[in-house]
């Protein structure tokens, strides 16, 4: 029973204490605080920028390392040849086409070509193929560009 | 409202790494937490005002794992409480003047406001041990519940409710005898 009254004593006595502490409290002034704070900030960069700046380095860092692996693949197939061979061959054939070049021929081809373009025109049944086929291409490219940026 | 804004100023740091909305929110909790670090310094200005600029360079550099759940305020008080432990800590290692002894020291309680009160809130203080005149701190001068404490500190609630109780009867202790009534 007296600790409880002792207690409750206490606590009038520190109340009363703290309110006369309160009481003769001024508000701490600024006093150029916030300037030093801004002053001595390090820098920091938003977490968004830090995340692009990440992904664009690794996106560099991929490039050079496909086009390296691509350049060395190339070099242990022999394909350079081939592809210089292969302009080659198409250099002089348009080199020789070109040569042989006959106007008339070529008016010829172009009025075979319109008189047989409804033949080549696509039946419905293609055309709903191509549809959806470019509709899923489409949609596949945009959902890769979204995993990509965010 | 407050809370609100406050959201929005740390949306702005975080995503942005707006200087301005951080000097904004600078402005708007500079005075709390430089308040209880002069009481946990025992009224040294300089000291706690450099500790109060280290805990704002902390929180703009840990802004990111601020989650909202708590108030920004209790967040900022634990980084400065956090602040003033290494303080303490740096200063048993170098041998140098403990926090808690710093109110022998003559250049104190410039800003202190207290200076009114018959018994120096300072050297009243300085007679509870460090975990004591925190949770007094918190509670009597800063206002925060005990669940806040808790989360401040980094103890269990029961923790805080004994050091509590001990630091309010050895404060009342220490004013009887000098004489407060």
């Amino acid at each position: 029973m007296h600790d409880k009254r002792t207690e409750i004593n206490d606590e009038q006595l520190l109340e009363s204490f703290f309110k006369e502490v309160k009481a003769a409290s001024r508000p701490l002034a600024d006093d150029g605080f916030t300037e030093r704070v801004m002053a001595a900030l390090p820098e920091r960069q938003s977490s968004v920028a830090a995340e692009n700046a990440r992904l664009r380095h690794w996106s560099v860092g991929l490039n050079v390392v496909g086009i390296v692996a691509a350049i060395l693949l190339l070099i242990r197939l022999g394909l350079f040849g081939r592809i210089q061979g292969a302009f080659e061959t198409g250099l002089l054939h348009i080199i020789a086409a070109l040569r042989a070049f006959d106007p008339d021929a070529l008016l010829v081809h172009v009025m075979l070509f319109l008189r047989h373009l409804p033949d080549l025109l696509p039946t419905p049944s293609q055309l709903i193929i191509l549809t959806i086929a470019t509709v899923t291409i489409s949609a596949m490219t945009i959902s890769r560009r979204r995993t990509f940026f965010y | 409202m407050s809370h609100l804004t406050d959201l929005t100023l740390i949306a702005q740091v975080v995503t942005l790494g707006s200087h301005r909305a951080f000097g904004q929110l600078v402005e708007r909790h500079q005075q709390p937490v430089r308040r209880f670090l002069l009481r946990l310094t025992a009224g040294d200005a300089m000291l706690s005002d450099d500790l109060a600029q280290e805990t704002f360079i902390r929180a703009w550099q840990g802004l990111n794992s601020f989650r909202g759940t708590a108030n920004l305020q209790t967040w900022l008080t634990s980084i400065a409480y956090r602040v003033f432990l290494d303080e303490q800590r740096k200063r048993r290692t170098f041998n140098d003047t403990p926090v808690e002894e710093l109110n022998n020291c003559p250049q104190q309680d410039e800003d202190s406001g207290s200076k009114g009160t018959k018994i120096d809130i300072d050297t009243a203080l300085a007679t509870l041990s460090e975990a004591e005149r925190t949770c007094v701190i918190l509670q009597c001068i800063e206002g925060h519940s005990i669940k806040e404490i808790a989360a401040i500190t980094d103890m269990n609630e029961n923790t805080v409710k004994s050091h509590l109780a001990r630091g309010k009867n050895n404060l009342a202790g220490f004013l009887r005898k000098n004489g407060y009534r």
